[in-house]
């Protein structure tokens, strides 16, 4: 079945693929990538996102064809790309240093992938300056890398890689050299362009509001494998695990134990009270067991009635645009809370006994994880 | 699984993976084959020779006799303390000048800063002999200092005092290059954090400043150190009495047709510079190798301004001494007699024209065959050590280093003796010599060629990679014209260092391939100072001139062009 769906996928398929490095005493091993598999569709654009050393960028090294897997399998569309040369693979590069070539003009940067396939000079010239056009270069084509901006060096970056219009394009964490400001501009001109051009793409950060904004399908990776893989807000709304909530919405975890869980929802007692969820995820845990409450900073409320969960201010930070606490439960749990909007509601002060009120819709329930299990 | 059986898999899947990849690419194949066995033949072999010559005796029986003589004899003892006394001693003066310079030019705001880095280059690149021919005409028995000032007469300027203040003034501008690489990189808001908290300029300087530049001072220390114990000419135009290892070699080999005995003692001048070189790697490779290729973009602020006139004076005295040293041959070479008949004529040019015309443009000529060789067999081994993984990568490497760590009369005696008899018979040939005149430079261009490709970002490499270029069109779109800048430093390097040898080449010259050098040499034997004058002023015209016609090309080829797309 899966190779019938290979067959016809223009798309990149991975298949139990693993890396191993020697460690670096040189006696023992490392399991860069252990038996990952990985489908991305055609045309689609998945980001691999994770804490340093989760195995992103070895996994799109192999992709890129710059390491060979240790075993397993690489299909672009049908054909198995594992043991092919990065050169021979059609596919293009955009790196976190830009990797402009220093000693060549815009133009020529542009047009060295051209070039490299041996296309005519009329081809390579009408290609390149269609590129330029689109990537809005005009007038810098006989400028050279150390005399544009970073986000012109970041466009030039771009244009070389798609101008060859390659079966596969990857990222590698592209935009980390940009300011703030510019880095959300370019992250929605690349989602643009990629949007237009349709190219199957793979693209590596570990800021998850990035991946957030470009990707069709995030994949969270740590320590080697995939965590959980969906699409941004599968993963945000419906994590499977804790490190997957932390990771990409920095959630809150209470402790609890589940009282029951029917398709009704389920009910966990937290801190000796009942409270019932009505969409605590599709996992169902046994009755009885230890679980945890995850729900993401802005799905609570701080108030001051007797109905919600007792705690006291420890942090209270004013943005403006909203407003930042940190309640201590009675359990010593803390517990983050985002409040948008904060003219309109009552503020609080460090030391304040207040009651947290939970948007129980948003909360999940998620099975405990054991201590051992962290990185 | 069994733990221990996979790492020992995994290795032979390495090196099966380089095995694949030479059998892919015949032409890097070919160029790794031939650039071995070049290390081979002129590193390694003439290094085994030396060795297995002090262990033979003259019938070529095994023996350890060579080695204990050279511990036991009084004469030879004295010439290896000789040598240590002298190289310590100028390590640590030439030290001590170059790091007032260094602080002086890069950590204050002292006038006249371009002048004095212009003066401090001279003894760089200047041909071999001059500051002995200087110090001859002031100091001499005719000196125009000793004698005609202060008339002493038979002022005796052969000996350890002349040696020392030659040698410190040939060899402190590479420790000041090395020191101010590391004084100017240290951010001086450390010295104004120490300043804050109260502490005097001086207090400042003891516990922050020079503590940051303690790597620098080290690696200063022993690289003046290595030149002073491979120094053969200054010794063997005015050390007089005073032996030293690479004279002493020199003399048992030439004068006494001793090859074991004078191999002993090139092995025992080999110990100490190459643990020095080592030494100094590791400083510099361990300890200081962030600061110094960052490049300085913050500001350095001067600071200490009260310490500027004392520093002025003292680098006034040396610079002016500098230039009193080269002056007094520049006018010397035009002197009739020195000492006795000071009235300006070209006799002596006329003399060394007739004298020497021939060796000099074989001199030119053996350097402009080397001085390609040695860049392009430089940074092909820079490129392949750095960015490559092959079999034999090794003994690339530990060869190529050793390069740098040979003194030139060790090289000199292991080529006499690997190349005079048959497989390999290159004696009194031209191919020997430029053998020697690439192998002894050939570090300079590998070390531009590696920290340059230090400084290159791989994944430049793997962008040209991913576009579809194959390793060799990569090789030559991208990474060579990267390396034009280190390619050139190692050909003018190694064109002037070629021209000026002498350490080597006494050994390897012939009356058919007759040298500069060693015809200057040849006129200090027979005590024609004024000869000598004018011909080491004739070529340091022809260098100049060469280096200007260098230069002139390169900037040309290294001017950034656009191609129209």
């Amino acid at each position: 079945m899966e190779n019938e769906y290979n067959k016809k996928s223009k798309g990149v398929v991975l298949r139990n693929v693993t890396k191993i490095f020697p460690s670096l005493d040189g006696k023992g091993e490392f399991k860069a990538v252990d038996d990952i598999s990985l489908d991305i569709q055609d045309g689609e654009l998945v980001t691999l996102l994770g804490p340093s050393g989760c195995g992103k960028t070895t996994t799109l090294r192999m992709i890129s064809g710059f390491e060979y897997p240790t075993s397993g399998d690489i299909f672009f569309g049908e054909k198995n790309v594992a043991n092919i040369p990065p050169n021979k693979r059609n596919i293009s590069m955009v790196f976190q240093s830009y990797a402009l070539f220093p000693h060549m003009s815009v133009a020529e940067n542009i047009a060295y992938g051209l070039q490299v396939k041996r296309l005519s000079r009329e081809e390579v010239h009408q290609r390149t300056y269609k590129v330029i056009e689109m990537m809005q270069l005009n007038g810098m084509e006989n400028r050279f890398p150390n005399q544009l901006s970073g986000g012109q060096q970041q466009r030039v970056a771009l244009a070389r890689a798609i101008v060859i219009e390659p079966q596969v394009l990857l990222f590698d964490e592209p935009l980390s050299n940009l300011d703030a400001k510019l880095r959300i501009t370019m992250r929605d001109e690349l989602r643009d362009l990629q949007q237009r051009l349709k190219i199957t793409s793979l693209y590596v950060t570990h800021d998850q509001s990035e991946a957030m904004a470009v990707a069709d399908k995030i994949v969270i990776m740590r320590a080697g494998i995939i965590e959980q893989c969906g699409t941004p807000q599968e993963i945000y709304e419906y994590p499977k695990n804790q490190f997957v909530a932390n990771f990409i919405g920095h959630a809150n975890f209470i402790d609890g134990k589940i009282v029951s869980w029917n398709d009704g929802g389920a009910t966990a007692e937290i801190m000796g009270k009942p409270y019932h969820f009505s969409s605590p995820g599709s996992e169902r845990l046994p009755i009885g067991s230890e679980c945890v409450v995850t729900f993401h900073p802005e799905s609570a409320v701080i108030t001051d009635s007797k109905e919600g969960m007792p705690g006291k201010v420890v942090k209270a930070t004013y943005y403006g645009s909203e407003m930042d606490y940190e309640i201590v439960l009675k359990d010593e749990s803390k517990i983050a809370v985002k409040i948008s909007n904060p003219q309109n509601t009552k503020r609080y002060a460090v030391g304040d006994e207040v009651a947290l009120e939970l948007n129980t819709n948003c909360v999940r329930i998620l099975e405990k994880e054991k201590k051992t299990g962290g990185i | 699984m069994p733990e221990q059986g996979k790492p020992l898999l995994k290795r032979r899947s390495t090196t099966l993976q380089e095995m694949r990849m030479l059998i892919r690419q015949p032409v890097l194949s070919i160029t790794i084959l031939l650039i071995l066995t070049s290390l081979v033949i002129f590193i390694l072999f003439p290094l085994y020779k030396i060795a297995k010559l002090s262990l033979t005796d003259q019938a070529g029986h095994l023996t350890v006799a060579n080695l204990i003589n050279v511990f036991t004899s009084l004469s030879y003892r004295i010439t290896f303390f000789n040598s240590l006394k002298l190289a310590i001693t100028v390590a640590f003066l030439a030290t001590f000048v170059a790091y007032i310079f260094a602080y002086a030019l890069n950590r204050t705001d002292l006038p006249g800063k371009k002048f004095f880095n212009l003066i401090i280059q001279l003894p760089i690149v200047s041909p071999p002999f001059i500051l002995a021919l200087a110090v001859i005409f002031l100091f001499g028995r005719q000196g125009l200092i000793t004698r005609g000032l202060l008339g002493i007469k038979n002022h005796n300027v052969y000996g350890m005092h002349s040696l020392i203040l030659i040698q410190v003034i040939s060899y402190f501008p590479v420790a000041f290059m090395t020191l101010s690489g590391i004084l100017g990189a240290i951010d001086s808001s450390v010295e104004d954090a120490a300043l804050n908290a109260g502490a005097s300029n001086w207090h400042t300087f003891r516990t922050v400043t020079f503590p940051l530049s303690m790597p620098g001072v080290i690696s200063a220390f022993l690289l003046t150190f290595v030149q002073s114990l491979e120094d053969f000419s200054n010794p063997a135009v005015i050390g007089g009495d005073y032996a030293v290892l690479a004279t002493e070699a020199y003399r048992i080999i030439t004068g006494l047709y001793d090859f074991n005995g004078g191999a002993a003692l090139a092995l025992m001048l080999m110990l100490p510079t190459v643990c020095a070189f080592m030494l100094q790697r590791y400083w510099l490779g361990h300890k200081s190798f962030v600061t110094v290729t960052g490049k300085p973009t913050q500001k350095t602020r001067r600071m200490n301004n009260g310490a500027i006139p004392p520093l002025l004076l003292f680098c006034s005295v040396v610079v002016l001494f500098i230039l009193l040293l080269y002056g007094t041959v520049f006018v010397g070479a035009f002197c009739k007699t020195w000492g006795v008949d000071y009235t300006l004529g070209f006799s002596h040019f006329k003399y060394v024209w007739g004298y020497g015309k021939d060796a000099l443009r074989k001199s030119l000529t053996l350097a402009c065959i080397a001085a390609p060789i040695t860049g392009i067999l430089g940074i092909g081994i820079a490129y392949l050590t750095s960015r490559k993984r092959f079999p034999g990568r090794g003994i690339m490497k530990v060869s190529s280093l050793l390069t740098f760590a040979i003194p030139g009369t060790v090289l000199g005696i292991g080529y006499i003796s690997a190349f005079n008899t048959k497989p390999i018979l290159l004696t009194g040939t031209a191919t020997i010599l430029i053998a020697a005149f690439v192998f002894r430079n050939i570090s300079v261009a590998i070390e531009s060629g590696s920290s340059t490709l230090l400084q290159i970002d791989q994944s430049i490499e793997e962008a040209s990679t991913i576009l579809g270029a194959s390793a060799g069109t990569t090789f030559r779109r991208i990474t060579l014209p990267l390396l034009k800048q280190p390619f050139f430093t190692g050909i003018v390097f190694s064109f002037v260092r070629s021209v000026t040898a002498v350490s080597t080449v006494v050994f390897l010259v012939s009356p058919k391939w007759p040298l500069a050098t060693s015809k200057i040499f040849g006129l200090f034997e027979i005590s024609k100072y004024s000869d000598a004058a004018a011909f080491v002023t004739l070529m340091i015209v022809v260098i100049l001139i060469a280096i200007a016609v260098i230069n002139f090309a390169v900037n040309i080829i290294l001017k950034p062009r656009i191609h129209k797309i």
